[in-house]
């Protein structure tokens, strides 16, 4: 009976055709005892196989075909778990050796890592002659455990070769081993692995000539083949069956051990742990610990005790605990994390006293499931905590979990197109039709689009050979943060390899095989608005000169839940989403649960499994929650009997349809993302059957197993959802108290969050926080605040009073006024004075809805204006901005252009970087004479700075001046400029120089849709500023438009995305007919036409177009 | 009856010596020999039972040789190749004259004829291939010129002679076995008739079976024949190792996973 | 100095120059300055100065332009006065920049006629990058707000030298008239051929060769003075009653040695049928090149090229009376598909080419000496539908197959849409030829394709 024991999978990037799963179901079908997956100096697929060999009952040999530069290739299979370890570290020390994504080993290695591993020599030389001595050397390494590998696929003389290879079997005393090489489970596959080719060597597939494979044949033959081709040589197909046998290593064996240095010496890790929290809990409760909290601590500890999660727990607490010594701010989160014990230990802030219902199971007994605690960190510190895993455990202990990059639709397409040789504009052309949020592009239409014939052989080649390409790994990256910490070494569990990054490595699983290992890891996630959060408290503690931490916010503050409410939550952690926002006000959230769900209930799987109409509906009370059973309202009682949670969905699977723990894990496993989408049907029947012998009607069970199987996308577990739900609120106490220092937080830790600085500042203006624009005076690298001199010119766009004294005005003939409000109105267009400033002060009404808690913060302390830093001039780099401020802390402030190009020494390309940013207000240059000035001072004869020096600063030098200024630019051009440099305006808004074009066509403002009524057909325009289209959307797309008033929310429909598609995608100023809609509290504007507006602004203001 | 397969390829450093001493014991017992052979360099076809046992040595340059056979696939065009590429590795180019244009060139660059030294002529009209020859062989840059003529006249066949004799090149003339009886002006005349395998459906070999008679030949005694294996002069391995042994190494040359991310 | 500049909005680099040329030669018609546009190799400058007289207005001369394009079968031009050169080739491109905009028909030719001496409003109203300024200082100015012509205008003239260099003060004045722009003059492409011509129409072929001989050797004496010779020559022969032969040649080195360019003409005349006597001959140097071979001798790595270049003369001979196209060089390819694994290319084509094409070759099998063109459909008995063929019925009968070595499989070609899958078999048949069969798998049937030796 055949084995076949040397095949690879598509994870020695782009050279196997096959997933490992479809290796080895085919190898299942066709029969064979057992069959191995020998990926090249790899085991990055073989989990994945592992799971699919025990789903078909079939044996899988582990293995990893290595070549040694000075030695055959061999491939060697794991006979024990020792010789897995040894296969690992021989795997680790070639990839650690070499550069990321190589191999490198000689033979010396692998003699050093031998033991117990069986091997099967590739007899492949150039020389012939060569060939004896390596084969002997093999067969003295490995002795009785050495078989040669003979391969054949129909050569011209295949019969000769077999002769060939018995000999040499002879000769070496290595015997004759059958084995196919195989690329891929099917001759079907062998176009694919064409291409595969092909892309891999960056050339065409009709140029691979001889790198290509003669033919089909490196597909898994059936037995009737492999009987008729090793007829000459019986021997060494039977023998393939003993070494079967003789490998009795299975992947189930790996056992995970956890380190043990967590305690101190002498101490038990149960008893250090006990310890922690209950000095923890007198910390967190220095009033007495409640006896709620100490009931739950004991529980909590016995359990964790019973199930051996100690160390685990400590393992967690030792990063908390580092990272709160180097003040880094974190949060976990996770099934386990929002115990009573981790908030004693400081993992997380939600008090378990004041949340008592969400936490009473967190670590089941039952299943022997993994506890589950992620911790997120600052986002631009989180590399400290990793460096200090490393450090404390050492590289060779601890790794970073592998995330695998698979080829999507885009990618899939373009690389396609290459391969067969299609033209490279055409299949970016094509690649870039296929929106990367689509999840089944309609491949046909995009490929007519683009003028290509569907039904043209080529096309079809490269749509079929495209989709097969789909959900490939393309290369190993690191996961955002899921460390491995073992007790021995770990490169004896997986081979480890060199990340891209310097200094880092990670391990050949992802998080899935882990998992399904039993391995346990720590997910150490980079959060933005950690980081936002700190740099605020951080701001406040400076400014306002008051201390916080996440848990010292003060909780319930009805004004964070009011603003909240009214969806003013750009900025604001998880919940300024477009659907986030638009869920708000239908929901209204009072009190922390509400965030909590609130932050559940707009996910995929809630959306899916439509749970998100009956909840708001029985919430609104317009329909009583019912409860058909008990169970249920056990279960489901705190979201009003509709599933929110993910663990939800799973105890109703146990307790409704009685599943075991164990079963109700593994459903929880179906709902993975990467595995067949199929698999969780099999739950069906299952979960039908119990729900109605429990006494369920038939109906009520299949809407809950549409529940779950929403789920199976992507759900949210509650004790997630409380962590996010904390910060934010905390970032919406932030928002409603401190506004600029939160801005300012935000925009020095972007990128992060939805939204770009441009909207925040905007934002931040719109509630009467002073921007001061970008300036060499002021500003530093990063954002900062300013104290805000109140006053009538408090508003306008450069804060001149605080300045040095301002040099004279220059007294050219047009070069007098110095603000542009005080330009004549653009093209006589637009009235000054008709029309609100962009940033101005909202009007009274909502300014009288202040709550009081504002002015009770803020009146101890003057106002602040924020002064945007030099990190949003485009293309600046960090190193010129320090330099500029250094100097200008040394020598004060600048006196003319002139001299600031003397002390700075400036590159002309810096230089026009900043007076492209306008940064030269504050010498009364504005951008263009900036330029010009730029100029004048390139055309000097000499050096500029030498000569300026010894002359001591002498003013009127330049011979070609004359008196001559650019022509000043006009309202609208500024503000495009500003737009040009950093996506934004300080000035007014661009669409205010179109309003009377929108007026002549019937436009209304954001502003005006708040007093039109639901139904009612409206125009609008605005710049957009985000387009977003949620997987769950059923393909529509949320765009957001900006105008002077406010935020339009609009929504398009996929046929009228279809129909206008070249405006909906690439617009920036749009206009959009539609049908207004207005549903609780929410405003949103329904498209049914769409038509670009940029070229309008452009005709505004004349470009180089315009002439004759 | 053994043969050597190619003997480039396999002879070793002490085989190589000793064959340098029989050449030169050659060259000695040749001093006997009419001078015109002496000078000029011999050509093998490396099967020693030819060489030997027929050609006396080999065939030398300057002249024509005959090959008869009277069907497709005899063998007799694997020899004559054999010599063209010889005669080519002293130097010079090799002209195919391909008036069937079936030809099939990778093979001659199989036998080892420098891919660059060769010209294929397929002309239109046997006048133009009967010229071809004639221009071919009277330049002494060329150093072979195969061509097979189902007919050709006698007299053609003697310019041929002459101006292979003027420029020193190697005319392999493939002829239809009925050309026996036609006067000899070539160097050597040799017929070539496969034979039958004794053992059918033994395939571990592709040697096949020929018999040579050397019908007529100046200088040496005409009528002799013998029987010869010849081997395909392929590498000892078959070749799909080498394939992936390619892609392995283009493989590792580039380190894919890192192209696009970094 | 009014200046006309057609602009033909043709594309295709190759095609323009000698598009160019062909209007360029048809223009000299109007004035003998016919100069060329060295930011636009599209574009023709004629300097009317002092010729306006020729017609009744610029608009005549206009439309006999449009006409004369018309003629040649032009694409669109477009054709702009101006006073200057410069802006001349300003109205055409700023009329080229509107027809871009306005999406404007491009198959209709625009003609920009400005009343002479005021060009200069004119200009003021086109944008600044329609003055041929380098991209930076375009760039520049955008930002500087400086739009229009009337714009830079207001910059005084020391500061544009200072602020934006020399060049583009040199530009201006040229523009503006203030300089006078230098332009190469366009000159006719050479022709190097002699015609020589019989006193009567003869038909004896050593009147002919004679005729030959005088004409090769002037044209020699014209064109091979230098370092250079022919590499490809036309020859036509004029017979009487208006028919006449043309035909070229191509040498394999540069030749300039008559007797060597009259044995190959000889040559592939021989092969030609005149259809009446001769009464003149034309000969054409059509494509000349260095001398190399001089240099060959004195680098001693080029020794290998000298053997090549050796062999070429027969390499001309041959191709000169067999035709070029038989003979070939065979190029290897990396095909697993016998009969694309090779490829012949005419000698003269593949001179420069290596003979393999791809880097990586495959290792073939063993491979027949002739591979049929067609392979031959035979009928063929095989032991089990995948197995070895055992009778083969070939010309009219049944022969046993002895031996049989395979399958070699070779599927290949799905790129190309059509997917060979071959099962190749080598056959010993019973009477000792050793024979190349295919089975094609999507059906079954047998072929044979080649034979060894």
């Amino acid at each position: 009976m055949y084995c076949e024991l040397h095949a690879k999978t598509n994870f020695p990037f782009l050279e196997g055709a096959s997933h490992p799963d479809e290796l080895v179901r085919r190898a299942a079908e066709i029969g064979c005892h057992a069959v191995a997956i020998t990926d090249r100096a790899s085991l990055a697929g073989i989990v994945r196989a592992h799971i699919a060999a025990k789903e078909v009952g079939i044996k899988l040999v582990v293995g990893a075909e290595v070549e040694p530069k000075d030695s055959l290739s061999v491939v060697l299979w794991a006979s024990d778990r020792a010789s897995y370890g040894r296969l690992c570290r021989l795997i680790t020390v070639g990839r650690r050796r070499a550069e990321k994504g190589c191999c490198t080993l000689s033979f010396a290695d692998l003699a050093d890592h031998a033991e117990g591993l069986l091997a099967g020599v590739i007899p492949r030389l150039q020389r012939p002659d060569a060939l004896l001595p390596r084969l002997r050397e093999y067969r003295d390494l490995f002795g009785d455990r050495g078989y040669l590998l003979c391969e054949l696929y129909f050569g011209p003389n295949d019969r000769r070769r077999l002769e060939w290879l018995r000999e040499l079997s002879r000769q070496s005393g290595l015997p004759a081993l059958a084995a196919g090489d195989v690329y891929y489970h099917h001759p079907s596959r062998a176009a694919l692995a064409d291409a595969l080719a092909a892309i891999r060597l960056g050339t065409t597939v009709d140029q691979l000539g001889a790198r290509r494979f003669t033919n089909a044949q490196r597909c898994l033959k059936t037995p009737e083949e492999i009987a008729v081709l090793w007829h000459p040589l019986p021997e060494a197909l039977a023998r393939t069956r003993e070494v079967a046998d003789r490998c009795r290593f299975s992947l189930d064996e790996l056992r995970y051990e956890y380190p043990r240095e967590l305690s101190p010496h002498g101490e038990s890790p149960s008893d250090y742990l006990a310890h922690l929290t209950w000095e923890g809990a007198r910390r967190r409760y220095p009033g007495g610990i409640p006896e709620k909290v100490r009931h739950l601590l004991e529980h909590e500890l016995r359990l964790i005790r019973e199930l051996h999660y100690e160390a685990y727990f400590l393992t967690v607490w030792d990063l908390g605990r580092f990272a709160r010594s180097r003040g880094i701010l974190y949060q976990g989160r996770g099934s386990a994390a929002n115990s009573a014990v981790c908030y004693c230990l400081g993992i997380t802030a939600v008090d378990p006293d004041r949340m008592d219902l969400l936490f009473e199971r967190f670590v089941s007994r039952e299943r022997n499931e993994a506890p589950d605690i992620d911790i997120d960190f600052e986002h631009q510190r989180r590399e400290e905590i990793l460096q200090y895993i490393y450090q404390k455990y050492g590289r060779d202990r601890a790794g970073m979990t592998a995330e695998v990059i698979t080829y999507r639709p885009r990618s899939a397409v373009r690389e396609i197109g290459k391969a067969l040789g299609f033209p490279l504009a055409q299949a970016d052309r094509l690649a870039k039709r296929i929106e990367h949020f689509h999840h089944e592009p309609d491949l046909e239409a995009r490929f007519r689009e683009i003028g290509l014939d569907p039904d043209r052989l080529a096309v079809r080649q490269w749509m079929a050979l495209a989709q097969g390409l789909v959900g490939f790994p393309r290369h190993l990256s690191q996961h955002t943060g899921g460390m491995v910490i073992t007790r021995g070494p770990l490169c004896e569990i997986v081979p480890i390899e060199n990340a891209s990054m310097p200094q880092r490595t990670v391990i050949q699983w992802n998080k899935d095989d882990l998992d399904e290992l039993g391995i346990l890891k720590v997910d150490c996630l980079a959060l933005g608005m950690l980081t936002a959060v700190r740099r605020s408290f951080q701001l406040i503690e400076k400014h306002y000169g008051k201390r916080l931490t996440l848990a010292s916010i003060p909780e319930g503050d009805p004004g964070v839940y009011s603003m909240i409410c009214r969806a003013d939550t750009m900025g604001m952690f998880q919940i300024e989403s477009r659907a986030q926002m638009s869920m708000l006000p239908r929901l209204q959230p009072k009190c922390f649960y509400d965030l909590v769900i609130e932050v559940a209930i707009v996910r995929p799987g809630p959306i899916q499994g439509n749970m998100v109409h009956p909840y708001l509906r029985r919430r609104s009370g317009r329909e009583a929650a019912t409860y058909p059973h008990e169970t249920i309202r056990r279960v489901l009682g705190k979201t009003l009997g509709v599933p929110l949670f993910q663990e939800q969905a799973m105890r109703l699977a146990v307790e409704a349809a009685g599943f075991t723990p164990g079963e109700a894990d593994q459903l929880r496993r179906a709902m993975g993302a990467w595995r067949r989408p199929g698999l969780i049907d099999a739950f069906h029947k299952k979960l039908i059957d119990g729900m109605t012998t429990q006494g369920f009607d038939a109906g009520y069970a299949e809407a809950v197993f549409r529940q779950i199987r929403g789920f199976g996308d992507y759900g949210f577990p509650e004790s997630h959802a409380a962590s996010f739900a904390l910060l934010v609120y905390v970032s919406a106490w932030l928002k409603h108290h401190y506004h600029a220092a939160f801005t300012v937080g935000l925009l020095n830790s972007q990128p992060m969050g939805f939204y770009a600085p441009a909207q925040l500042i905007a934002d931040a203006r719109r509630h009467g926080v002073e921007v001061r624009p970008v300036d060499i005076h002021y500003s530093r690298w990063e954002t900062i605040l300013e104290d805000a001199v109140p006053g009538p010119d408090s508003t306008s766009h450069a804060g001149f009073s605080a300045g040095p004294p301002l040099p004279a005005e220059d007294s050219s003939p047009n070069g007098g006024d110095r603000t542009p409000r005080q330009e004549a109105p653009l093209l006589g267009m637009v009235d000054e004075s008709a029309v609100p400033w962009h940033g101005s002060p909202p009007p009274d009404d909502t300014a009288g809805k202040r709550p009081t808690s504002w002015l009770a913060e803020s009146a101890l302390f003057p106002p602040k204006a924020i002064r945007l830093g030099f990190h949003l001039v485009a293309g600046l780099r960090q190193r010129d901005a320090e330099t500029l401020v250094a100097e200008r802390e040394r020598g004060g402030a600048f006196a003319d252009f002139e001299e600031f190009v003397r002390r700075t020494r400036f590159s002309r390309s810096t230089l026009a970087r900043l007076s492209r940013a306008d940064a030269f207000s504050s010498l009364s240059l504005d951008r263009r004479r900036a330029a010009w000035k730029m100029l004048e001072a390139e055309s000097r004869p000499m050096p500029l700075w030498e000569a300026a020096e010894t002359a001591d600063s002498s003013p009127r030098q330049d011979a070609g001046n004359h008196g001559y200024l650019p022509p000043r630019a006009k309202p609208l051009e500024e503000v495009l400029a500003d737009y040009a440099c950093t996506g934004m305006s300080l000035r007014r808004h661009p669409l205010l120089f179109l309003r009377p074009t929108l007026r002549e066509r019937g436009a209304v403002t954001a502003k005006e849709l708040e007093a039109i009524a639901s139904g009612n057909p409206v125009r609008v325009a605005g710049i957009v500023l985000v387009r977003q289209r949620p997987s769950t959307a059923k393909g529509i797309t949320f765009v957001s438009l900006e105008d002077e008033t406010g935020i339009i929310n609009l929504i398009v429909k996929p046929d009228v995305w279809r129909r206008w598609r070249s405006a909906a995608l690439t617009a920036s100023v749009l206009w959009a007919v539609g049908r207004l809609q207005k549903q609780e509290g929410t405003i949103h504007v329904v498209a049914m036409r769409l038509e670009d507006l940029t070229p309008e602004l452009g005709k505004l203001a004349p470009q180089s177009r315009d002439f004759c | 009856m053994n043969t050597i397969a190619h003997a480039s390829h396999t002879a070793s450093l002490a085989e190589l010596s000793v064959r340098r001493i029989v050449e030169e014991l050659r060259r000695r017992v040749e001093g006997l020999r009419p001078l015109s052979q002496i000078e000029s360099p011999r050509l093998q076809t490396g099967i020693r039972e030819i060489d030997e046992g027929l050609l006396s040595g080999g065939i030398p340059m300057g002249g024509l040789v005959e090959w008869l056979s009277d069907r497709p696939g005899s063998g007799a065009e694997d020899l004559a190749l054999r010599l063209a590429a010889a005669a080519c590795r002293r130097g010079g180019a090799a002209v195919i004259v391909d008036g069937a244009g079936t030809f099939y060139p990778p093979v001659a660059f199989q036998r080892g004829i420098d891919p660059a030294q060769l010209l294929l002529v397929r002309p239109a009209s046997r006048q133009d291939a009967i010229w071809a020859v004639y221009q071919s062989l009277a330049d002494e840059n060329v150093a072979a010129v195969f061509a097979a003529f189902p007919r050709v006249s006698d007299i053609a066949m003697r310019r041929f002679q002459l101006a292979a004799e003027k420029s020193g090149g190697l005319g392999l003339i493939l002829r239809p076995e009925a050309a026996r009886h036609s006067p000899c002006w070539a160097a050597v005349r040799l017929l070539v008739e496969p034979r039958p395998w004794p053992r059918p459906g033994d395939t571990l070999s592709e040697a096949r079976r020929l018999r040579i008679h050397l019908l007529a030949a100046r200088g040496m005694i005409p009528g002799r024949s013998v029987e010869v294996l010849v081997h395909e002069p392929t590498y000892p391995l078959p070749d799909h190792w080498r394939l992936a042994e390619r892609l392995r190494a283009d493989a590792a040359r580039r380190p894919q996973q890192n192209r696009v991310w970094g | 100095m009014p200046h006309a500049v057609p602009n033909k909005t043709g594309s295709g680099a190759e095609a323009r120059h000698s598009l160019r040329d062909v209007l360029a030669h048809r223009l000299t018609r109007y004035t003998p300055t016919v100069l060329l546009d060295p930011l636009d190799d599209r574009a023709v400058i004629l300097d009317l100065t002092g010729l306006s007289h020729l017609w009744s207005s610029e608009l005549a001369l206009v439309s006999e332009i449009l006409a004369d394009c018309d003629d040649l079968g032009t694409p669109p031009v477009r054709i702009a006065f101006g006073d200057t050169i410069g802006m001349a080739t300003i109205f055409t491109r700023g009329a080229a920049l509107r027809a871009q905009d306005a999406a404007l028909p491009q198959r209709l030719s625009w003609v920009y006629w400005i009343p002479a001496g005021q060009g200069i409003p004119f200009l003021r109203r086109y944008p600044i990058a329609a003055l041929g300024f380098r991209q930076e200082i375009v760039d520049c100015c955008r930002e500087l707000g400086i739009r229009t012509v009337a714009d830079f205008m207001e910059i005084p003239a020391d500061a544009i030298a200072a602020r934006f260099g020399r060049d583009t003060w040199r530009r201006w004045e040229e523009i503006t008239g203030r300089r006078t722009e230098i332009l190469p003059p366009w000159q006719p492409p050479e022709e190097n051929s002699v015609t020589q011509c019989l006193e009567y129409p003869c038909t004896s072929p050593e009147a002919l060769a004679f005729c030959l001989q005088r004409a090769v050797e002037l044209l020699l004496l014209q064109t091979a003075t230098g370092d250079r010779g022919i590499t490809r020559l036309a020859v036509t022969v004029h017979c009487e009653g208006g028919g006449k032969v043309e035909d070229s040649l191509a040498f394999f080195t540069p030749a300039s040695d008559p007797q060597r360019i009259l044995e190959v003409l000889h040559l592939r005349l021989e092969r030609c049928h005149l259809p009446g006597a001769v009464w003149g001959v034309r000969v054409t140097a059509a494509e000349t090149a260095p001398l190399l071979t001089r240099q060959g001798w004195l680098f001693e790595g080029l020794r290998e090229e000298r053997r090549t270049l050796r062999w070429g003369r027969l390499v001309e001979r041959l191709a000169a009376r067999l035709g070029e196209e038989r003979v070939l060089q065979p190029v290897l390819r990396a095909e697993y598909q016998p009969e694309l694994a090779w490829e012949g290319f005419p000698i003269f084509s593949a001179r420069k080419r290596s003979p393999f094409r791809a880097t990586a070759l495959p290792d073939l099998g063993p491979r027949p000496t002739r591979l049929y063109g067609r392979p031959i459909p035979v009928a063929v008995m095989a032991a089990h539908p995948d197995g070895p063929p055992y009778r083969c019925f070939h010309g009219g009968k049944w022969f046993a197959v002895v031996r049989a070595w395979g399958p070699e499989r070779i599927e290949t070609g799905w790129w190309r849409g059509r997917t060979t899958a071959r099962d190749y078999y080598r056959t010993e048949w019973e009477d000792g030829s050793h024979l190349w069969l295919y089975r094609r798998l999507q059906d079954g049937r047998w072929f044979l394709h080649g034979s060894f030796g």
